[in-house]
């Protein structure tokens, strides 16, 4: 890490070429295979990873910081996306009563696959619970990881993620294809 | 401490999970059709975050990106390779934009929008048309959640957005990347509606390539920048740098235009229209035609 803080170009490279297939990874799994600044987003991504390589204090895994930072510079993005798109059709902000997008084509194909609703959910839930969930979700973490990542204590991890889980949950019950899909082969709670 | 089903989903997902626990996550999940939900998203998302073909050259071009942004530029200072009439299209997206906030020029965005008359550019040569390409899909800003998060992450997030800013140990942005870099990010600033980032970039441009097709071009958007806030004294230094050194070039009734602008602001009003004149004489076409002859008008009859 040394040698990339003092600007040396074959560390970067190094470096560069070992975390961006991850954050492409990240980037796709959070905005969708579809999303047209995937590049861009991957690349603002990339960029902050290195820019914040100074303040990276070793907690965790330099993999671990790189995919963080992408995820949030993701979720920025689609919260941004979200933003603007409840701007432009004047929908009501309430959480529950957001409709999801417009099928796309991947939605379409995936139309039993809850990637769509949990990036709906990245976009709309508060940040706290957003991020709990995409380091959940997205990147795998576990309860003690995500507590060690944003410096929380565990039960305030669960607590996001119970409210993150409820979340899902409501909006699945609310889409009646996707309940279906889900509920094939599995008994659904009262 | 016994792993709860989020750990159990995660370690599944990873491939850790022993026979023991393998049996637990399944009862879990048996149990909790949020817990269900929330494994079903993990696994969809792992599936959706899969390598796809292409990824390696897309790979290959985030990391060339950031190297360019990093690393300080090397290259030589280049010749004009790249053409005038693709130079100036992208420099005419730029100025469109940058027209924008100029309220007299508000009702020439349309034009410029829709039927302006883009100089012809048959085939781009790739830098320009990396140019043109920036202009339009340079990302507009997103509010940080670093208000939310740990410090490291949350800083790296946010300094990143800001070209003009970056961190001590790292080479400021405007140190790196080729003329056309510079000029797309510069763009990309002022759509964000940073126009001081945009300046400061433009300037880097100008003074690290000078003899440049964008740091010419880079003088239109900085004439717009510097006249939509009050420079009015600089900016028609850049006006008229521009009209000096390409006086038929294809951005010259902008130049014309922003010069009789910039005139007008310093109460030179004569040779402001001189301006507007040589613009109607040269370019009775223009998209700034009808607004050069209102202006002339307007100042035939004023006091």
């Amino acid at each position: 890490m040394g040698a990339i803080c003092r600007g040396d170009p074959d560390a970067l490279r190094t470096f560069l070429s070992a975390i961006v297939p991850q954050l492409l990874r990240v980037v796709r799994s959070v905005l969708g295979p579809e999303h047209p600044d995937l590049e861009d987003v991957a690349y603002e991504a990339a960029y902050a990873v290195v820019d914040g390589l100074p303040s990276f204090r070793g907690e965790g895994t330099v993999l671990h910081f790189a995919c963080r930072v992408t995820v949030l510079s993701a979720m920025n993005v689609r919260r941004r996306d979200a933003a603007q798109k409840r701007a432009l059709v004047r929908v009501p902000t309430e959480l529950d009563d957001v409709e999801l997008d417009a099928p796309n084509p991947e939605e379409r194909a995936q139309a039993s696959s809850l990637a769509p609703i949990v990036r709906e959910l990245l976009a709309t839930l508060p940040d706290t619970l957003a991020e709990a969930l995409a380091l959940h979700v997205v990147l795998g973490y576990t309860v003690a990881e995500i507590a060690q990542a944003s410096r929380l204590p565990i039960e305030t991890v669960r607590s996001r993620l119970r409210l993150a889980k409820q979340a899902l949950r409501k909006r699945v019950l609310n889409n009646p294809a996707l309940r279906e899909a889900v509920d094939a082969g599995a008994e659904v709670e009262a | 401490m016994k792993d709860s089903v989020e750990d159990l989903s995660a370690l599944a997902r990873r491939g850790e999970l022993d026979a023991s626990q393998q049996r637990r996550l399944e009862l879990a999940l048996q149990s909790s059709s949020e817990a269900r939900l929330l494994h079903r998203a993990g696994l969809d998302l792992d599936l959706a975050g899969s390598m796809l073909p292409g990824d390696d050259a897309l790979a290959e071009r985030v990391k060339r990106r950031v190297l360019l942004r990093v690393l300080p530029a090397v290259a030589p200072r280049r010749r004009r390779l790249v053409s005038w009439g693709v130079a100036a299209a992208a420099a005419c997206l730029a100025v469109a934009a940058a027209a924008g906030a100029v309220t007299e020029l508000r009702p020439l965005r349309a034009l410029f929008g829709l039927s302006a008359p883009v100089p012809p550019a048959p085939v781009p040569p790739a830098p320009a048309r990396q140019v043109a390409a920036h202009i339009v899909t340079t990302l507009p800003p997103s509010p940080s959640p670093a208000a939310q998060v740990a410090e490291p992450v949350a800083s790296a997030v946010a300094s990143a957005r800001p070209a003009a800013q970056s961190s001590p140990k790292v080479p400021a942005p405007v140190d790196a990347g080729s003329p056309s870099e510079l000029f797309a990010s510069a763009a990309g600033a002022r759509r964000r509606g940073k126009p001081q980032e945009a300046i400061v970039l433009y300037d880097a441009l100008q003074s690290r390539f000078p003899s440049s097709p964008e740091a010419n071009a880079a003088d239109i958007a900085l004439g717009m920048l510097r006249l939509s806030h009050g420079s009015a004294r600089s900016a028609l230094e850049h006006f008229s740098r521009y009209l000096a050194h390409n006086p038929r070039a294809e951005l010259a009734p902008e130049a014309l235009w922003g010069q009789g602008q910039a005139l007008s602001s310093l109460g030179r009003q004569s040779e402001a229209r001189r301006s507007f004149g040589s613009l109607l004489e040269r370019y009775p076409d223009s998209p700034y035609a009808s607004a050069a002859r209102a202006k002339l008008e307007a100042t035939k009859s004023g006091p």
